[in-house]
């Protein structure tokens, strides 16, 4: 209930700000992001952190070619062992903006888009224990192993001018894992930019503040 | 369509999916790996599965603890490989008769899932055994895991 509070508080806020857009008179189209739903993760997940940050390019009317680059680390307790993943993320791809705009120089979105995501991270487990009543207990240790994964992630979202040229904006996302590294004794539960494994598909949220270069 | 329309839209669609939290899951699988084993006699060359009386079996070293005693109409058995070396072996009491069954394997440590944790594969490599009672065994698979499938037929 709590999670729910808190998402829907970002809703009215995405909402409010979304009817506030001003005119402006900046050419800029450079905007970089950073994802402040990233700063809720420790505390709705103990073990979980993550940064995440955003470059996009308005290259016209309606077409963002964006750049998102984060960082994870999840550490957690299984049934019999302690599992760690942390790592890398970027993610490339284009957003298009289905707006209509009512001043050229706003960038407020209500976007569609897809990126093509690549993590490159590392995970162990460790304080592995089997219980084992006839030859005694077992315990032992899985090293750390570098791993890599691919996926292809679809958002969609809505983007608001708040003031000067500073935007709002949350987006939701969908991903498809297209390929994770094998590991013989354990399959990754967590990739850094495409969250926790299970099965191939995974839904995301994200919540961000954008700073519009002033060129 | 208007802005606002499709904001209301989006913000009634996130309610739904956040309203669709995660559950804690339980284990709901076997986590134990174990040999599993079974009696056959060659009856006319065809062979057949074979039941045993008083069967008795320890593992060796642990003669003061058994792991079947005295059990009847034996047909299939499970024997506990050891988590922390690369043999093991086994006495087997068949009536009167004794018989030691020694399988060398290669181990690998595999997560079967969060809640359930990681278990022991083996890789049988080979096996040993005396022939008092028995004829001969036969791994037909040599892959150790939690599930049920049979891995070794012994030929009495």
């Amino acid at each position: 209930m709590r999670i729910f509070r808190y998402t829907f508080s970002l809703f009215m806020f995405a909402w409010l700000t979304a009817g506030a857009q001003t005119d402006n008179l900046d050419n800029g189209g450079i905007r970089l992001g950073f994802d402040i739903s990233r700063i809720a993760v420790p505390f709705l997940e103990e073990g979980r952190v993550e940064y995440d940050g955003s470059v996009d390019l308005r290259i016209n009317k309606d077409l963002y070619p964006v750049i998102e680059i984060g960082w994870g680390d999840f550490e957690t307790e299984g049934m019999n062992f302690l599992y760690r993943s942390t790592g890398f993320s970027l993610r490339t791809g284009i957003d298009k903006n289905y707006l209509k705009k009512d001043n050229v120089n706003n960038m407020g979105m209500f976007f569609a888009g897809v990126r093509y995501g690549v993590s490159f991270f590392k995970h162990e487990s460790t304080d592995l224990k089997i219980s084992d009543p006839y030859w005694g207990d077992f315990s032992g240790a899985i090293p750390m192993k570098n791993m890599n994964a691919h996926w292809l992630e679809f958002s969609t979202g809505i983007r608001a001018k708040i003031f000067n040229n500073i935007y709002l904006g949350w987006s939701l996302r969908g991903r498809l894992l297209l390929y994770k590294s094998d590991d013989l004794n354990m399959s990754p539960n967590y990739i850094p930019g495409f969250g926790k494994v299970n099965g191939r598909t995974n839904l995301g949220f994200r919540y961000s503040v954008f700073y519009q270069l002033p060129l | 369509m208007d802005f606002r329309r499709v904001c209301f839209l989006y913000i009634t669609g996130f309610c739904l999916l956040f309203f669709s939290c995660e559950s804690e899951k339980i284990c709901e699988q076997s986590t134990v790996s174990k040999l599993n084993a079974g009696f056959y006699l060659v009856q006319d060359s065809i062979p057949e599965a074979a039941s045993v009386d008083s069967f008795t079996v320890y593992g060796i070293g642990r003669a003061d603890s058994l792991i079947y005693d005295q059990a009847n109409s034996v047909s299939s058995f499970v024997l506990p490989l050891s988590h922390s070396v690369d043999t093991t072996g086994f006495v087997l009491t068949l009536g009167t008769e004794t018989d030691t069954i020694t399988f060398l394997y290669s181990r690998e440590l595999h997560l079967l899932s969060m809640e359930c944790g990681f278990a022991t594969y083996y890789y049988i490599e080979s096996v040993d055994n005396t022939s008092n009672v028995i004829d001969s065994v036969r791994v037909v698979n040599e892959k150790v895991t939690t599930g049920d499938d049979e891995n070794i037929q012994i030929y009495l």
